[in-house]
Protein backbone atom coordinates (compact mmCIF):
# COMPACT_ATOMS: atom_id res chain seq x y z
CA UNK A 1 0.00 0.00 0.00
CA UNK A 2 2.68 2.40 1.22
CA UNK A 3 4.74 1.43 -1.89
CA UNK A 4 1.65 2.10 -4.02
CA UNK A 5 1.10 5.80 -2.54
CA UNK A 6 4.35 6.51 -2.60
CA UNK A 7 4.40 5.63 -6.15
CA UNK A 8 1.20 7.69 -6.91
CA UNK A 9 2.71 10.91 -5.12
CA UNK A 10 5.80 10.66 -7.28
CA UNK A 11 4.30 10.43 -10.27
CA UNK A 12 1.68 13.14 -8.99
CA UNK A 13 4.35 15.38 -8.16
CA UNK A 14 6.21 14.63 -11.68
CA UNK A 15 3.28 15.21 -13.32
CA UNK A 16 3.08 18.30 -11.51
CA UNK A 17 6.52 19.29 -12.36
CA UNK A 18 6.14 18.29 -15.72
CA UNK A 19 2.95 20.46 -15.75
CA UNK A 20 4.60 23.42 -14.35
CA UNK A 21 7.42 23.47 -16.33
CA UNK A 22 5.35 23.45 -19.29
CA UNK A 23 3.26 25.89 -18.31
CA UNK A 24 6.41 28.40 -17.67
CA UNK A 25 7.61 27.51 -21.00
CA UNK A 26 4.21 28.34 -22.63
CA UNK A 27 2.76 31.28 -20.83
CA UNK A 28 5.82 33.67 -21.65
CA UNK A 29 5.63 32.58 -25.18
CA UNK A 30 2.29 33.14 -25.23
CA UNK A 31 3.14 36.77 -23.82
CA UNK A 32 5.47 37.09 -26.02
CA UNK A 33 3.58 36.35 -28.91
CA UNK A 34 1.35 38.88 -27.71
CA UNK A 35 3.43 41.48 -26.63
CA UNK A 36 5.22 41.15 -30.13
CA UNK A 37 1.94 42.26 -31.74
CA UNK A 38 1.37 44.77 -29.36
CA UNK A 39 4.69 45.59 -29.24
CA UNK A 40 5.07 45.86 -33.25
CA UNK A 41 1.44 47.77 -33.36
CA UNK A 42 2.29 50.33 -31.16
CA UNK A 43 5.48 51.15 -32.69
CA UNK A 44 3.70 51.29 -36.26
CA UNK A 45 0.81 53.46 -34.68
CA UNK A 46 3.65 55.70 -33.84
CA UNK A 47 5.27 55.55 -36.19
CA UNK A 48 2.60 56.56 -38.54
CA UNK A 49 1.26 58.78 -36.36
CA UNK A 50 4.46 60.47 -36.51
CA UNK A 51 4.71 59.93 -40.34
CA UNK A 52 1.15 61.60 -40.61
CA UNK A 53 2.07 64.01 -38.21
CA UNK A 54 5.13 65.00 -39.72
CA UNK A 55 3.46 65.09 -43.03
CA UNK A 56 0.49 67.10 -42.10
CA UNK A 57 2.67 69.35 -40.89
CA UNK A 58 5.08 69.85 -43.68
CA UNK A 59 2.42 70.52 -46.23
CA UNK A 60 0.74 73.63 -45.14
CA UNK A 61 4.19 74.35 -44.00
CA UNK A 62 5.76 74.59 -47.41
CA UNK A 63 3.04 76.58 -49.13
CA UNK A 64 3.89 78.99 -46.12
CA UNK A 65 7.29 80.40 -47.27
CA UNK A 66 6.21 80.79 -50.08
CA UNK A 67 2.67 81.82 -50.19
CA UNK A 68 1.98 85.18 -47.87
CA UNK A 69 2.63 86.88 -50.88
CA UNK A 70 0.46 85.19 -53.39
CA UNK A 71 -1.84 84.77 -50.94
CA UNK A 72 -3.64 87.94 -52.19
CA UNK A 73 -3.09 87.34 -56.27
CA UNK A 74 -3.67 91.22 -57.25
CA UNK A 75 -5.58 89.59 -60.57
CA UNK A 76 -8.47 88.88 -58.39
CA UNK A 77 -8.90 92.06 -56.36
CA UNK A 78 -8.44 94.05 -59.33
CA UNK A 79 -10.81 92.04 -60.90
CA UNK A 80 -13.59 92.64 -58.31
CA UNK A 81 -12.24 96.25 -58.11
CA UNK A 82 -12.77 96.66 -62.27
CA UNK A 83 -16.34 95.18 -61.67
CA UNK A 84 -17.46 97.23 -59.09
CA UNK A 85 -17.69 100.82 -61.24
CA UNK A 86 -19.53 99.06 -64.00
CA UNK A 87 -22.30 97.38 -61.21
CA UNK A 88 -22.71 100.89 -59.66
CA UNK A 89 -23.10 102.64 -63.36
CA UNK A 90 -25.98 99.64 -63.96
CA UNK A 91 -27.57 100.41 -60.96
CA UNK A 92 -27.95 103.93 -61.12
CA UNK A 93 -29.05 103.31 -64.84
CA UNK A 94 -31.63 101.34 -63.21
CA UNK A 95 -32.23 103.97 -60.07
CA UNK A 96 -32.95 106.60 -63.36
CA UNK A 97 -35.70 103.94 -64.71
CA UNK A 98 -37.73 103.85 -61.37
CA UNK A 99 -36.87 107.52 -60.03
CA UNK A 100 -38.34 108.90 -63.47
CA UNK A 101 -40.31 106.79 -65.18
CA UNK A 102 -40.73 107.46 -69.09
CA UNK A 103 -44.42 105.87 -69.93
CA UNK A 104 -46.04 103.42 -70.47
CA UNK A 105 -48.30 104.84 -67.53
CA UNK B 1 -38.35 113.01 -70.48
CA UNK B 2 -39.96 114.28 -73.63
CA UNK B 3 -42.16 110.91 -73.34
CA UNK B 4 -43.60 112.17 -69.77
CA UNK B 5 -44.62 115.39 -71.27
CA UNK B 6 -46.62 113.01 -74.08
CA UNK B 7 -48.43 110.73 -71.71
CA UNK B 8 -50.63 113.04 -70.11
CA UNK B 9 -51.34 114.38 -73.53
CA UNK B 10 -51.94 110.20 -74.45
CA UNK B 11 -54.14 110.09 -71.40
CA UNK B 12 -56.07 113.23 -72.64
CA UNK B 13 -56.30 111.64 -75.55
CA UNK B 14 -58.18 108.56 -74.65
CA UNK B 15 -60.32 110.43 -71.96
CA UNK B 16 -61.31 113.99 -73.60
CA UNK B 17 -61.74 110.92 -76.91
CA UNK B 18 -64.32 109.13 -75.05
CA UNK B 19 -65.95 111.87 -73.28
CA UNK B 20 -66.62 113.71 -76.85
CA UNK B 21 -67.81 110.35 -77.68
CA UNK B 22 -65.79 110.93 -81.40
CA UNK B 23 -64.08 107.47 -80.82
CA UNK B 24 -66.00 105.02 -78.94
CA UNK B 25 -65.26 102.94 -76.28
CA UNK B 26 -62.73 103.90 -74.45
CA UNK B 27 -60.26 101.37 -72.09
CA UNK B 28 -60.95 102.46 -68.85
CA UNK B 29 -57.24 100.91 -67.77
CA UNK B 30 -56.84 104.33 -69.66
CA UNK B 31 -58.02 106.49 -66.29
CA UNK B 32 -55.84 103.55 -64.18
CA UNK B 33 -52.98 103.93 -66.02
CA UNK B 34 -52.97 107.46 -65.63
CA UNK B 35 -53.37 107.46 -61.89
CA UNK B 36 -50.36 105.16 -61.90
CA UNK B 37 -47.92 107.32 -63.43
CA UNK B 38 -48.67 110.62 -61.73
CA UNK B 39 -48.14 108.07 -58.58
CA UNK B 40 -45.09 106.77 -59.95
CA UNK B 41 -43.51 109.86 -60.38
CA UNK B 42 -44.69 111.63 -57.56
CA UNK B 43 -43.09 108.28 -55.24
CA UNK B 44 -39.87 108.49 -57.66
CA UNK B 45 -38.89 111.79 -56.54
CA UNK B 46 -37.96 111.17 -52.96
CA UNK B 47 -35.55 108.42 -54.35
CA UNK B 48 -34.25 110.14 -57.46
CA UNK B 49 -30.74 110.11 -57.09
CA UNK B 50 -29.79 113.49 -58.68
CA UNK B 51 -31.17 112.88 -62.31
CA UNK B 52 -34.01 115.44 -64.00
CA UNK B 53 -36.70 115.29 -61.96
CA UNK B 54 -39.84 114.45 -63.44
CA UNK B 55 -41.53 117.72 -62.07
CA UNK B 56 -39.03 120.32 -64.38
CA UNK B 57 -39.11 118.42 -67.25
CA UNK B 58 -43.02 117.92 -67.50
CA UNK B 59 -44.06 121.75 -68.00
CA UNK B 60 -40.92 122.18 -70.32
CA UNK B 61 -42.33 119.33 -72.80
CA UNK B 62 -45.26 119.76 -72.39
CA UNK B 63 -45.70 123.22 -73.74
CA UNK B 64 -44.79 121.75 -77.05
CA UNK B 65 -47.32 120.06 -77.03
CA UNK B 66 -51.63 120.06 -78.02
CA UNK B 67 -52.51 121.62 -74.48
CA UNK B 68 -55.68 118.69 -74.41
CA UNK B 69 -55.49 116.96 -77.35
CA UNK B 70 -58.88 115.38 -78.50
CA UNK B 71 -59.29 112.84 -81.40
CA UNK B 72 -61.48 115.00 -83.22
CA UNK B 73 -61.44 115.24 -87.34
CA UNK B 74 -59.67 118.75 -86.23
CA UNK B 75 -56.69 117.70 -84.64
CA UNK B 76 -56.85 113.77 -85.97
CA UNK B 77 -53.61 114.72 -87.75
CA UNK B 78 -51.56 116.11 -84.05
CA UNK B 79 -52.72 113.08 -82.70
CA UNK B 80 -51.69 110.76 -85.16
CA UNK B 81 -48.26 112.56 -85.00
CA UNK B 82 -48.47 112.07 -80.85
CA UNK B 83 -48.83 108.68 -81.53
CA UNK B 84 -45.88 107.95 -83.82
CA UNK B 85 -43.58 110.12 -81.87
CA UNK B 86 -44.31 107.36 -78.56
CA UNK B 87 -43.62 104.94 -80.80
CA UNK B 88 -40.43 106.44 -82.39
CA UNK B 89 -39.36 106.80 -78.55
CA UNK B 90 -39.95 103.11 -77.33
CA UNK B 91 -38.44 102.21 -80.92
CA UNK B 92 -35.31 104.00 -79.96
CA UNK B 93 -35.67 103.12 -76.46
CA UNK B 94 -35.80 99.38 -77.55
CA UNK B 95 -32.37 99.80 -79.63
CA UNK B 96 -30.71 101.33 -76.73
CA UNK B 97 -31.71 98.17 -74.38
CA UNK B 98 -30.69 96.10 -77.33
CA UNK B 99 -27.26 97.56 -77.76
CA UNK B 100 -27.05 97.35 -73.86
CA UNK B 101 -28.54 93.28 -73.45
CA UNK B 102 -25.27 92.66 -76.32
CA UNK B 103 -22.61 94.71 -74.29
CA UNK B 104 -20.37 91.67 -72.93
CA UNK B 105 -18.73 94.09 -70.95
CA UNK B 106 -21.30 93.42 -68.57
CA UNK B 107 -21.87 90.10 -66.75
CA UNK B 108 -25.18 88.96 -68.17
CA UNK B 109 -25.43 85.53 -67.60
CA UNK B 110 -25.81 83.74 -71.58
CA UNK B 111 -29.06 82.34 -70.67
CA UNK B 112 -29.77 85.95 -68.95
CA UNK B 113 -28.96 87.59 -72.44
CA UNK B 114 -30.78 85.19 -74.38
CA UNK B 115 -34.12 85.96 -72.77
CA UNK B 116 -33.86 89.48 -72.76
CA UNK B 117 -32.57 89.53 -76.48
CA UNK B 118 -35.59 87.47 -77.30
CA UNK B 119 -37.97 89.55 -75.81
CA UNK B 120 -36.45 92.73 -76.70
CA UNK B 121 -35.65 91.76 -80.54
CA UNK B 122 -38.22 88.85 -81.02
CA UNK B 123 -41.29 90.58 -79.40
CA UNK B 124 -40.95 94.22 -78.04
CA UNK B 125 -39.51 95.37 -81.55
CA UNK B 126 -41.63 93.72 -83.53
CA UNK B 127 -44.45 94.68 -82.12
CA UNK B 128 -43.76 98.43 -81.62
CA UNK B 129 -42.34 98.66 -85.62
CA UNK B 130 -45.47 96.97 -86.52
CA UNK B 131 -47.62 99.45 -84.91
CA UNK B 132 -45.97 102.41 -86.98
CA UNK B 133 -47.19 101.76 -90.39
CA UNK B 134 -50.69 101.33 -88.88
CA UNK B 135 -50.67 105.03 -87.14
CA UNK B 136 -49.76 106.08 -90.27
CA UNK B 137 -52.46 104.60 -92.29
CA UNK B 138 -54.62 105.02 -89.83
CA UNK B 139 -57.74 107.25 -91.09
CA UNK B 140 -60.28 107.15 -87.63
CA UNK B 141 -59.96 107.56 -83.95
CA UNK B 142 -61.22 104.11 -83.17
CA UNK B 143 -57.87 103.09 -84.95
CA UNK B 144 -55.52 105.56 -83.91
CA UNK B 145 -56.36 105.13 -80.20
CA UNK B 146 -56.67 101.15 -80.73
CA UNK B 147 -52.87 101.36 -81.74
CA UNK B 148 -52.09 103.55 -78.93
CA UNK B 149 -53.79 101.32 -76.79
CA UNK B 150 -51.44 98.28 -77.78
CA UNK B 151 -48.33 100.80 -77.88
CA UNK B 152 -48.63 101.11 -74.18
CA UNK B 153 -50.39 98.21 -72.55
CA UNK B 154 -49.26 95.14 -75.07
CA UNK B 155 -45.15 96.30 -74.74
CA UNK B 156 -44.69 97.86 -71.45
CA UNK B 157 -41.36 99.73 -72.73
CA UNK B 158 -40.78 101.99 -70.11
CA UNK B 159 -42.48 100.17 -67.19
CA UNK B 160 -41.33 96.95 -67.27
CA UNK B 161 -38.88 96.00 -70.29
CA UNK B 162 -36.45 98.96 -68.81
CA UNK B 163 -36.26 98.01 -65.41
CA UNK B 164 -36.53 94.69 -66.04
CA UNK B 165 -33.72 94.89 -68.59
CA UNK B 166 -31.16 97.13 -65.81
CA UNK B 167 -31.81 95.24 -63.23
CA UNK B 168 -31.11 92.18 -64.67
CA UNK B 169 -27.82 93.43 -65.68
CA UNK B 170 -27.19 95.05 -62.51
CA UNK B 171 -28.51 91.06 -60.66
CA UNK B 172 -25.68 89.55 -62.89
CA UNK B 173 -22.70 91.67 -62.22
CA UNK B 174 -23.78 91.71 -58.35
CA UNK B 175 -23.82 87.88 -59.13
CA UNK B 176 -19.79 87.65 -61.14
CA UNK B 177 -18.49 89.67 -58.06
CA UNK B 178 -20.07 88.02 -55.27
CA UNK B 179 -18.62 84.88 -57.25
CA UNK B 180 -14.87 86.57 -56.85
CA UNK B 181 -15.69 87.28 -53.55
CA UNK B 182 -16.27 84.03 -52.34
CA UNK B 183 -13.43 82.28 -53.98
CA UNK B 184 -11.35 84.41 -52.15
CA UNK B 185 -12.20 83.42 -48.93
CA UNK B 186 -10.51 79.97 -48.60
CA UNK B 187 -7.56 81.55 -50.01
CA UNK B 188 -7.53 84.39 -46.95
CA UNK B 189 -8.27 81.90 -44.00
CA UNK B 190 -5.11 80.09 -45.51
CA UNK B 191 -3.16 83.68 -45.28
CA UNK B 192 -4.56 83.99 -41.65
CA UNK B 193 -3.72 80.60 -40.62
CA UNK B 194 -0.24 81.16 -42.19
CA UNK B 195 0.71 84.89 -41.41
CA UNK B 196 3.51 86.04 -40.20
CA UNK B 197 2.25 89.37 -39.20
CA UNK B 198 2.25 90.60 -35.66
CA UNK B 199 -0.62 90.10 -33.49
CA UNK B 200 -2.19 93.74 -33.49
CA UNK B 201 -2.30 93.50 -37.62
CA UNK B 202 -3.29 89.71 -37.52
CA UNK B 203 -6.24 90.68 -34.79
CA UNK B 204 -7.17 93.65 -36.95
CA UNK B 205 -6.94 91.12 -40.32
CA UNK B 206 -9.64 88.28 -38.87
CA UNK B 207 -11.95 91.00 -37.84
CA UNK B 208 -11.82 92.26 -41.01
CA UNK B 209 -12.15 88.76 -42.61
CA UNK B 210 -15.28 88.31 -39.86
CA UNK B 211 -16.87 90.73 -41.95
CA UNK B 212 -15.81 89.83 -45.34
CA UNK B 213 -17.87 86.34 -44.69
CA UNK B 214 -20.90 88.01 -43.38
CA UNK B 215 -20.68 90.69 -46.39
CA UNK B 216 -20.43 87.96 -48.75
CA UNK B 217 -23.10 85.83 -47.26
CA UNK B 218 -25.58 88.28 -46.82
CA UNK B 219 -25.04 89.74 -50.44
CA UNK B 220 -25.08 85.99 -51.88
CA UNK B 221 -28.77 85.51 -49.78
CA UNK B 222 -30.15 88.83 -51.54
CA UNK B 223 -28.49 88.44 -55.27
CA UNK B 224 -29.74 84.68 -54.81
CA UNK B 225 -32.72 83.83 -57.69
CA UNK B 226 -33.37 87.71 -58.17
CA UNK B 227 -32.55 87.56 -61.93
CA UNK B 228 -34.87 84.86 -62.66
CA UNK B 229 -37.51 86.43 -60.31
CA UNK B 230 -37.00 89.39 -62.43
CA UNK B 231 -37.23 88.13 -66.30
CA UNK B 232 -40.07 86.27 -64.90
CA UNK B 233 -42.37 89.65 -65.32
CA UNK B 234 -44.11 90.34 -67.94
CA UNK B 235 -46.18 93.67 -69.55
CA UNK B 236 -49.32 91.94 -68.94
CA UNK B 237 -48.90 92.22 -65.18
CA UNK B 238 -47.77 96.19 -65.39
CA UNK B 239 -48.74 98.02 -63.58
CA UNK B 240 -48.91 95.43 -60.55
CA UNK B 241 -45.27 94.50 -60.77
CA UNK B 242 -43.49 98.16 -60.66
CA UNK B 243 -43.56 97.59 -57.13
CA UNK B 244 -41.42 94.54 -57.33
CA UNK B 245 -38.68 96.48 -59.37
CA UNK B 246 -38.61 99.12 -56.59
CA UNK B 247 -37.93 96.59 -54.10
CA UNK B 248 -35.57 94.56 -56.59
CA UNK B 249 -33.54 98.02 -56.85
CA UNK B 250 -33.62 97.88 -52.87
CA UNK B 251 -32.72 94.92 -52.88
CA UNK B 252 -29.26 95.05 -55.47
CA UNK B 253 -28.14 98.70 -53.92
CA UNK B 254 -28.28 96.51 -50.36
CA UNK B 255 -26.28 93.65 -51.94
CA UNK B 256 -24.10 95.87 -54.03
CA UNK B 257 -23.02 97.78 -50.52
CA UNK B 258 -22.22 94.69 -49.42
CA UNK B 259 -19.65 93.99 -52.00
CA UNK B 260 -18.38 97.17 -51.84
CA UNK B 261 -17.77 97.10 -47.99
CA UNK B 262 -16.34 92.86 -48.77
CA UNK B 263 -13.97 94.53 -51.58
CA UNK B 264 -12.60 97.43 -48.50
CA UNK B 265 -12.33 94.56 -46.22
CA UNK B 266 -10.48 91.97 -48.49
CA UNK B 267 -7.52 94.90 -49.22
CA UNK B 268 -7.52 95.82 -45.77
CA UNK B 269 -6.87 92.08 -44.87
CA UNK B 270 -4.43 92.18 -47.68
CA UNK B 271 -2.80 95.34 -46.27
CA UNK B 272 -2.96 93.61 -42.35
CA UNK B 273 -1.35 90.52 -43.50
CA UNK B 274 1.45 92.19 -45.42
Amino acid sequence: MRARRLAAVVICAGMSLSMAACSSLVSPAAVGRGDRHGVSAVPSTNATTTTATSTTQSSPQAPTSTAPAATFDTQTLNQIGAGLGPLDSALSTANSDLSNPQGDS
Amino acid sequence: MKRIASLPALAALFVVGTTVGVVGLLPAAAFAVSSTSTSLASSSGSTSSGSATPGSSTPSSSSNQPSNPTCTPGVFAQAKQLVATELAGRVSQLDQLSTEIANTSDHLTSSDRQTLQNDVENFELPGIEALQPEVQTATTCAELRSDAHSMVFTYRVYMVMTPQTHLTIVADDETYIEGLLSNLESTISSALNDSNANSTNLSAAQNAFGQFQSEVSSAQSSIGGLSAQLLAQTPAEAPGNWEFFVQARTTLTAARNDLHSAYADALEIKTDLG
